[in-house]
Formats: structure tokens, sequence, C-alpha cells
């Protein structure tokens, strides 16, 4: 059999790894139903068969409600209280039994045809949220016809050695049933990196790539693939030379990953011995485990959106809270940075999604949201001043700041926090210390008025080098355009950091310029005084700061600042990396 | 008969009471949820009637297909030896906007 050509795909890496291997195309319930006639003595056998299947679907429910409540919580497990009364409901398997009875059919074109007739009912449906429902009933009566027709128990049963997931796209149910042990990775058409799946992968550490647009159809099952989920690729029926370089560039990692536990207690301290602090982001309680793993010096950004996705409605006070006091414990003594709200109208779970904005990067969103809720960025707040009592360095960060006045305004309804906590007698941190994420241009421009109303900065650099060029970077027309090094970029972190400096406010950078190897020494240069990455990229930044002196850093910023042109400051750079550490050049790649 | 006369309740009474969906995202799958796990716990036949279209409050099938948006106006029907405390516990998780805030 000759090769067949490689296809290569690009999507968005949102769990790290790579991996080679076979494909298994995950089917997404669509299987064609059966469809028979039945004499009237197969009506009690064919129930028979129903109430199996139901016992078995309790069973796999009650065993996903466990696994989901230990990775999520129990808050993101009750929505299979639903399902399991699914099960359980007598109207609706009367309603079944009825029409096996009169009309004569099988049970699973029967049942499919009933479950089918709920969804529709659903779906025509005004109100967007009441709408999504359907999905939650096709679900769980698909999982019970699964089960009905056989292949329920184990869609991985069979496999000899795990395999490559491919699906369209992977209900949290299915997420949480997937055996670990007989999957490589995953891959997905949908998703982002904030949707359900990707966090589960991430807690699963499931190499994934998702937003493979198209790629199902074009796969079968056997095809032999590539996934590497940091960079978000898929290549299908590689070519040796292809299989070589992914190997050789996951032994690389492997190896450096094996040299960085190394020193994964040490600090990040630069030759000439000053001292960085590097922290990690996290999307969830349970990221911390990974933080704690590769060795960084606190949160340095705590998104709490999660919160917001896995629950059907905005999370309560109690919710935000648990999330946050789990984390603030569990990094003692280090400190954690819990950013507030930062999803846009669009990505609210619900509600006020109603009206679609046309620039909703430009919109109703972060901040601008919260200020506008204020019941609901209240309880944000509160939950996060209870949980300052069990960590003296838990911080609060602002998102998306562009006028004063949020600040302001967002530092009232603290204020107002604090009195209704003081009031009913709670403990809290009342010196607890508040930023600002500068992302939006204007905000950095302004930081000399917003430093003496803040502790720290703390620069987003995806954003602000998309609204400083208004390049969106998904656009593939203008992603070239992309440009971190822009010296209209440096000037405003230079102008961000002199500016805090002279109001004694410090400052870091949380975005992915601060985990891109060749860029940490320009940051460091500039004045940046604490860089926040994921938790995988800690021990590389780590390696970086480690390698090099805070006077080749400077020198690098002074002269990039003079040049025009942000090829040249990124050819600088890597100049400077591939002097230093060429190995994790390469590694950047 | 009153319908609001509860000290007149009996297994052939049958109580009313209207409510309204307050909280933000409408009986979605977990409200609906806590409606039948409350629904169940009392003995009495319990139905939501809303524009002539009425649900067993025990049925999540049939709840999840009851237009409780946000705001809605639902009708509780409670019949049988329990019906007064029934509608009790089912309008309080109402007004607790089944616990979402």
């Amino acid at each position: 059999m000759g090769q067949a050509q490689e296809l290569e795909f690009k999507g968005i890496g949102v769990s790290p790894g790579v991996v080679s291997g076979r494909v298994r195309l995950l089917l997404s319930g669509d299987d064609p139903v059966p469809d028979y006639a039945l004499r009237p003595g197969d009506v009690p056998r064919e129930m028979m068969r129903l109430e199996t299947a139901l016992i078995e679907t309790r069973q796999q429910l009650a065993e996903i409600q466990r696994r989901v409540s230990q990775a999520l919580g129990g808050e993101s497990a009750s929505i299979f209280e639903a399902h399991l009364q699914v099960v359980d409901d007598r109207d609706f398997l009367m309603e079944v039994y009825r029409e096996v009875r009169d009309k004569l059919r099988n049970i699973e074109k029967v049942f499919f045809d009933v479950a089918e007739r709920y969804a529709q009912t659903l779906l025509q449906m005004e109100d967007d949220y009441l709408r999504e429902r359907a999905t939650d009933i096709r679900d769980v009566t698909r999982r019970i016809l699964r089960n009905l027709m056989g292949g329920g128990r184990d869609w991985l049963a069979g496999l000899e050695e795990p395999q490559i997931i491919v699906a369209h796209d992977i209900p949290p149910s299915e997420m949480a049933a997937l055996d670990r042990g007989k999957i490589l990775g995953l891959a997905m058409e949908l998703g982002s990196v904030t949707s359900h799946a990707a966090i589960m992968a991430r807690a699963m550490e499931l190499p994934t790539v998702v937003g493979l647009r198209d790629v199902y159809e074009k796969l079968a099952d056997g095809d032999h693939v590539v996934l590497d989920g940091v960079r978000g690729m898929l290549v299908v029926n590689p070519t040796p030379a292809t299989e070589r370089e992914y190997t050789r560039i996951a032994r690389g990692r492997m190896e450096i990953q094996k040299r960085l536990d190394t020193f994964k207690d040490e600090p990040a301290v630069t030759l000439d011995g000053v001292e960085i602090d590097l922290a990690a982001n996290i999307e969830m309680p349970a990221d911390v485990t990974a933080v704690l793993a590769r060795g960084a010096r606190g949160i340095g950004l705590f998104r709490s959106e999660y919160l917001y996705l896995a629950n059907a409605g905005d999370p309560t006070e109690d919710q935000h809270y648990a999330a946050y006091a789990q984390v603030a414990k569990a990094m003692l003594p280090d400190p954690v940075i819990i950013r507030t709200l930062d999803l846009g109208g669009d990505k609210m779970p619900a509600g006020d999604r109603r009206t679609e904005e046309a620039n909703p990067f430009m919109g109703w969103r972060a901040i601008r949201l919260s200020l506008a809720r204020q019941e609901m960025f209240k309880a944000q707040l509160r939950a996060i001043l209870r949980a300052s009592a069990h960590n003296p360095k838990l911080r609060i960060m602002y998102p998306m700041i562009s006028h004063l006045a949020e600040v302001e305004q967002a530092d009232a309804l603290l204020r107002e926090c604090m009195d209704e906590l003081a009031a009913a007698g709670v403990d809290f941190n009342r010196d607890i210390e508040t930023g600002v994420m500068i992302e939006v241009p204007s905000a950095a421009l302004i930081a000399d008025w917003i430093a003496p109303k803040v502790r720290f900065f703390s620069i987003g650099t995806n954003d602000l080098v998309q609204y400083t060029l208004a390049v969106d970077r998904v656009n593939e027309r203008v992603a070239h355009l992309y440009e971190p090094t822009h010296p209209a970029v440096l000037h405003l972190i230079a102008h961000t950091v002199e500016a805090g400096n002279r109001h004694g406010v410090w400052t870091g950078v949380c975005g992915e310029m601060a985990a891109t190897p060749y860029f940490v020494p320009l940051l460091l240069g500039l004045g940046v005084v604490s860089l926040s990455v994921s938790p995988l990229a800690v021990p590389v930044v780590k390696d970086v700061i480690r390698r090099i002196e805070m006077s080749d850093a400077q020198a690098l910023a002074a002269e990039a600042r003079k040049r025009a042109n942000g090829a040249e400051v990124l050819a600088l750079c890597r100049q400077l990396l591939r002097r230093r550490a060429p190995d994790l050049l390469e590694l950047a790649e | 008969m009153s319908p609001d006369n509860e000290a007149m309740a009996d297994a052939s009474t049958t109580l009313e009471r209207e409510v309204t969906v307050e909280n933000q995202f409408g009986i979605h799958a977990r409200p609906a949820a806590l409606l039948v796990k409350t629904a169940s716990r009392f003995a009495c036949e319990i139905l939501l009637e809303k524009n002539g279209v009425q649900v067993n409050a025990k049925s999540i099938m049939g709840l999840l297909t009851l237009e409780g948006h946000h705001g809605a106006k639902l009708r509780i029907l409670a019949t049988g030896v329990d019906a007064s405390e029934a509608i009790a516990a089912i309008v309080d998780l109402f007004e607790r906007k089944f616990h979402e805030g």
C-alpha cells in the first residue's frame, strides 16, 4: 500500500502534548436507528430490553456524576441529576410503552421518536436558553438509545491499543466517561480554549486540539495521525520525515522537562542575581496541582470564567467562595490574583446573549458587564473578600479597564462589599491589594492616573497587541500584522512600567508574550518584574531567566526601543536567546 | 368552593397557586430537576400549567417542555391529601429562585 497524501489541519491547541497513533471516530449518536414491526406478543420483551438499558444508563450516569464532581466540583455534576430523572420519568416511559403497544414498532425506533418529539418541542421555543435544554434531552436519551442498541457500555471497548479520538463535539457526560487509558489524544471540530471539553481535557492531561473545522468527514477509523496539543496541529498520513520531526519535538520537550524538574524548587533568578516573580495562570482550582508541581511562586492570573461557563446561570457567592478559598489556601504563603469576570456578552451562558453584538471585542464585556450587573459583580467581590481571610496575599484584578472611572466604580463597589461583610461580622482582609489589567491602549496611556488607585498592573499582551494594532489574529488575512514587537506595543509596555514605578506600583505580564522564551528577556529589560504563564510553561520560562543576565536584558530592551521595525526587534530577541539558550529557542519554534 | 380554602383540602380538592419564574435563566435543567425532586416527595398529584398546557411536576421531560422562561407566570395545581404542603414547598422553590440567586 502506497503512502497516502499528508494532510495538515490547524486548530487550537487546548491541552498540551504530542501523540501519534490511529484515529477512532466518535459517533455523535447519529447511528441509524433500527426500525421493524413487532407482533403483539413481543411488547413485554421490548419493554424488558428498555428496562435493562435504563438500569445500565442509571449506573453510567451515577459514575459520570461522581467523576465530574471530583474534577469540577459538585455544582457542575448536578446537571446529571436531571439526566438521572429522565431515566426515572414514569410519564415519559409510559408514553414510550403506549406507543410500542399501539404502533407495534421496535423499542429503539419508538424511543427515538418520542425523545425526538420532546427535543423538537424545545427547539421551537423562542427563548434561547430554553431551546438549549434540547441538548440535555438528547444527551441523555441518546445514551439510553446507545445502551439499547448494545453499543453503550463502552464505545472504546475492543480497542487493542490507545487511539486518537476524533469527534465533532463531545458533550460533558461523554467527556467525563472517557477512559483515559484508552485514549492518546482528542481532536474536535468545535470548541475553544474555554469550552467545557477543553477544560476537562486539561484536567485529564489529555493532549487535545479543538476548532479543527470539517476534519471529521475527511478522516476514517484507523487513519494514522500526529496530534500536537501545543501548536494545535493534526497531521493525517504523516510522512516519515514529519513523524520524525514531531518525535524530535516531543523528545526535546521531554528532555527539557526532565532537566527543568531538577530546579523546580530553585528561584527564578538571573545570572547577575535579580529575582523575578514567576507565577502561573489557572482556570480552575484543580489546576493548582500542576502549578505546585512545576514550581511556580503563586497564581498571577486566576481566570474566574469557568465558574460562569460550568454553571447554567450565574454562580452564587458561595460557589465563587468555595473555588477561591480552595486556591487561596492551597497556594499559601504565595500570592493569588483573581481576575474578575472577563467574559463578553456573547459568551455569557444565557439571557443576556439575546442581542448579538456586531463587534463583541469592543462591546459589552468584562468590567463593563460587571459594572452594569452590580449584584452579580458584588457576589464575586464578596466571595473574593471572604476568601482573603485565608491568604493575606489574595488580590483582585479588574479586566479590560479603559477609563479611570471604571477603576473608581469597581473600588466603590468593593468598599460597599467590605462594609456589608464587616456589618455581618464576616472575616476578610481589609488591606486586600487591587490591580488592573492593562490590555486596552487607553489604559496604558493613562497609567499615571490609574497608578495611584492600584497596587499593581498586569499587562495582558494578547489583547493589548490586538487592540493597539487593530488586528484580529484569528483572521487569517490580517494575522501577519499581529506583532508583539511592534514599536507601539513596546512603547505602551514601557510607558506602563514607568508610570507604575513613579507611584510604587509594580508591573507584571500575564499574556502569551510572557510564556514565549525569546520575549522573556525583552520584557524583563523593559522593567517588568513579574511573569505569569500557564503551569506547563513555568519551567521553560524559569530556565530562560536563570540563563540570562539582567544587564543583557536591559541592553536588549534599550536597543529594541530604538527600532522602528518590529521584525528587527524580533530578530534581536531571538539572537539573545540563541546565544544564551539555543535549545530553548528551538523549542519555541 | 374556594380553591384557596386550605382547610377544605381533602383527597378530591384541587388547590391552586400562581407563581412567576424569577430566576434569570428560567426553568432549565437544574431547576427542573429540583422541582421534580421536591414534587416527588408528596403523594398528591401536582400539575404546572401555562397557557392552558398542563404538565406533571413529577416528570422531568414534561417540565422541560413547559415554556418556563424568566418572567413566565405559571399556575400550580395540587390534588390530594398533602396538597397544601406540596404547594407551599414548590412556591418556596420559586420564591428562592431555585437557589440560583
